[in-house]
């Protein structure tokens, strides 16, 4: 194993706010690799390397910089393998991965790693008319009357009744299918990627232990660093791209949804790993990582894995269309009025696990592409024709959910950003502590006082495990979105800050 | 008892009290059988935490306090288990976080050496 300072020889800056992994880092790189980060961000990056390399590799996490290499190493790979500015360590991929695959090229791969285990895990953000001023006297309250409303943490149940049938077509119709049952509105489908629906998902590719995990569990939040916010306009970047989403003064309050495709999406994953183990010894395929498990897109278990993953993504739709739908009975309860009339609009829907076919210009050529999007977001600029049309002039929302207590962002996609990052940007704040860490070093109480002190209303099913999900444990969503900035891969619009949070 | 068949049950009851934040709340009502299966050593690993895992994410939604190899076939990477615990109630366990998945990543099993280290990383 090479030496830290050995390591430091395959990377150089070669930018302010991007660095370049040399082919040669890990073995059988087949483009370099990339990421952006600021000073402070770097830091923490060249840290996760130096540990690795102290503790020789004997347990721990493979460093972020060593799966942006290892994902450059995957067959069919085009350009590069990029980090966005809240890249950490993941699961094969880093999380705040991005690495595009060229369809016409037999020998490309799709690789469930590429998405995660919550597969079109994303943010939701709903915005209502509603000042600070009304919501600060029933905070309590209504914070309280979401917790009631939205089953939270480990080993909750929906309350939205489900039967095997309901499953099968929720799989197939994504927000389709919660449009015709009621639970959401028709002008909240044009607001998601994908128009909330993948067509290419087909339900009877996913596994019976999937469904059975995710019967149970629709409409349910999940644990870990899933929430539901009230949030309250802090700042406005961009006021032209404000208004087209709704945003029209600081104070104005806001709800942000983040969650997944639950048990559902999480076996569709595992089932896929194991299945694609065993394509890759028959068609001869070599990764560096067993968690990068990979199979050809044409194969039988990559297409059956893409349409699987679809029926997941279509499931994580209906999931926040669910919640969404509870929110807003919860709000109109409280304020005695209706959804309608506080105008509950969804502003945007963004998925930051997913693999999707796109367009893309590569070396001045137009080629069909399949973009593995691993805790990154979506950022196509204005004028693309996939983003809906109240934002073909400034460009797709992005959604960046802060951590528990810390703001949240929305950000807009840009030029820079489609040529660079193949339309993508970051996803969050990112881990900094690794679980086990903020565990020692911060104490549950501290946290939820600190909480407290900033008038953040708390309701958590797990209080005794909040320090895993308190700022410290994680790097700062300001770095975060200012790098994203100043590369130009996106552009700040309108920063938010929580008033009180629900979560697992 | 083999030391490793020991450390293999650590790893699973490992799982089962991230899921709560104080397992001793869970009583040992029942017994589950689980039967896993693998190509070598960390595939086996992984299917034996899978079953586990599933166990817990499906009705009757069982957590376990303990966990018992009770066959280990070592050339054919084979496992039975029983799992002892009973439904996961969230009136009655206070809840910890939820498991994801397994993953291989970074997975290793040191079986040389002397304290026999087992590293898996889960997704939560």
């Amino acid at each position: 194993m090479r030496s830290y300072n050995e390591e430091m020889k395959f990377l150089e800056k070669v930018t302010p706010y991007c660095w370049k992994i040399n082919k040669g880092f890990v073995d059988n790189m087949k483009v370099d690799g990339y990421f952006y980060v600021n000073d402070r961000l770097e830091k923490l990056m060249f840290d996760e390397l130096k540990q690795s390399c102290n503790s020789k590799g004997f347990g721990g996490f493979l460093p972020g910089m060593k799966q942006i290499a290892n994902v450059a190493a995957l067959p069919g790979i085009v350009e590069k393998s990029v980090g966005l500015p809240d890249v950490h360590s993941g699961y094969g991929f880093a999380i705040g991965n991005l690495a595009a695959f060229d369809m016409s090229n037999p020998k490309a791969v799709v690789s469930p790693g590429g998405v995660g285990f919550d597969i079109n895990c994303g943010v939701r953000l709903l915005r209502t008319n509603l000042h600070e001023r009304d919501v600060q006297p029933l905070k309590e309250q209504l914070a309280q009357c979401l917790f009631d409303h939205i089953p939270v943490g480990v080993g909750s149940k929906g309350i939205i009744p489900m039967t095997a049938q309901n499953l099968e077509e929720a799989l197939e119709m994504g927000v389709d299918w919660s449009l015709r049952e009621g639970y959401a509105w028709a002008e909240d489908k044009e607001h998601c990627e994908e128009y909330g629906r993948m067509l290419t998902a087909d339900p009877s590719k996913v596994s019976s232990r999937a469904k059975k995990r995710g019967l149970p569990q629709l409409g349910t939040l999940g644990a870990g660093n899933h929430y539901a916010e009230i949030q309250v306009v802090d700042e406005i970047f961009d006021e032209y791209a404000a208004k087209k989403m709704g945003v029209e003064f600081p104070g104005q309050v806001c709800v942000m949804i983040h969650c997944g495709s639950r048990g559902l999406g999480h076996q569709v994953a595992t089932d896929a790993l194991v299945a694609m183990e065993k394509a890759m010894k028959r068609d001869k395929i070599e990764v560096n990582d067993r968690q990068l498990a990979c199979a050809h897109i044409n194969s039988v278990e990559g297409q059956e894995y893409l349409k699987g993953m679809a029926s997941a993504a279509n499931y994580a739709w209906v999931n926040r269309s669910s919640m969404t739908f509870l929110a807003r009975q919860a709000f109109a309860k409280m304020f005695k009025s209706t959804p309608d009339d506080l105008d509950m609009h969804v502003i945007y829907d963004v998925s930051h696990n997913i693999a999707k076919v796109e367009e893309h210009f590569v070396d001045g050529k137009q080629k069909t592409l399949l973009v593995h999007r691993k805790g990154s977001t979506r950022a196509f600029p204005p004028h693309h024709p996939l983003i809906p049309v109240d934002y073909q002039l400034t460009g797709q929302p992005v959604l960046i959910g802060g951590t528990m207590g810390t703001c949240s962002y929305v950000l807009t996609g840009t030029e820079v950003g489609m040529s660079e990052t193949f339309g993508t940007t970051c996803h969050g704040a990112g881990r900094a502590l690794s679980r086990a860490k903020s565990r020692r070093k911060l104490d549950y109480t501290n946290v939820l006082a600190a909480l407290e002190e900033k008038g953040i209303s708390i309701r958590v099913a797990s209080p005794k495990l909040v320090m895993e999900e308190a700022p410290e444990s994680y790097k700062n969503v300001t770095d975060v979105v200012d790098t994203c900035h100043a590369a130009g891969i996106s552009k700040k619009c309108v920063k938010l800050r929580p008033i009180a949070v629900i979560k697992g | 008892m083999d030391q490793s068949l020991i450390d293999l049950q650590q790893v699973a009851m490992a799982m089962f009290s991230y899921m709560t934040t104080d397992i001793s709340r869970v009583e040992m009502r029942r017994v589950h059988t689980i039967e896993a299966e693998g190509e070598d050593m960390l595939s086996l690993l992984f299917h034996f935490l899978d079953e586990f895992l599933f166990l817990f994410s499906v009705e009757p939604f069982i957590i376990c306090r303990v966990v018992k190899i009770v066959e280990f076939d070592k050339e054919n990477f084979r496992i039975k288990a029983e799992g002892y615990g009973e439904t996961f109630d969230i009136s009655k366990h206070p809840q910890g976080t939820e498991v994801k998945a397994i993953t291989y990543s970074n997975m290793q099993v040191h079986q040389e050496s002397e304290q026999n280290d087992i590293f898996v990383i889960i997704d939560i």
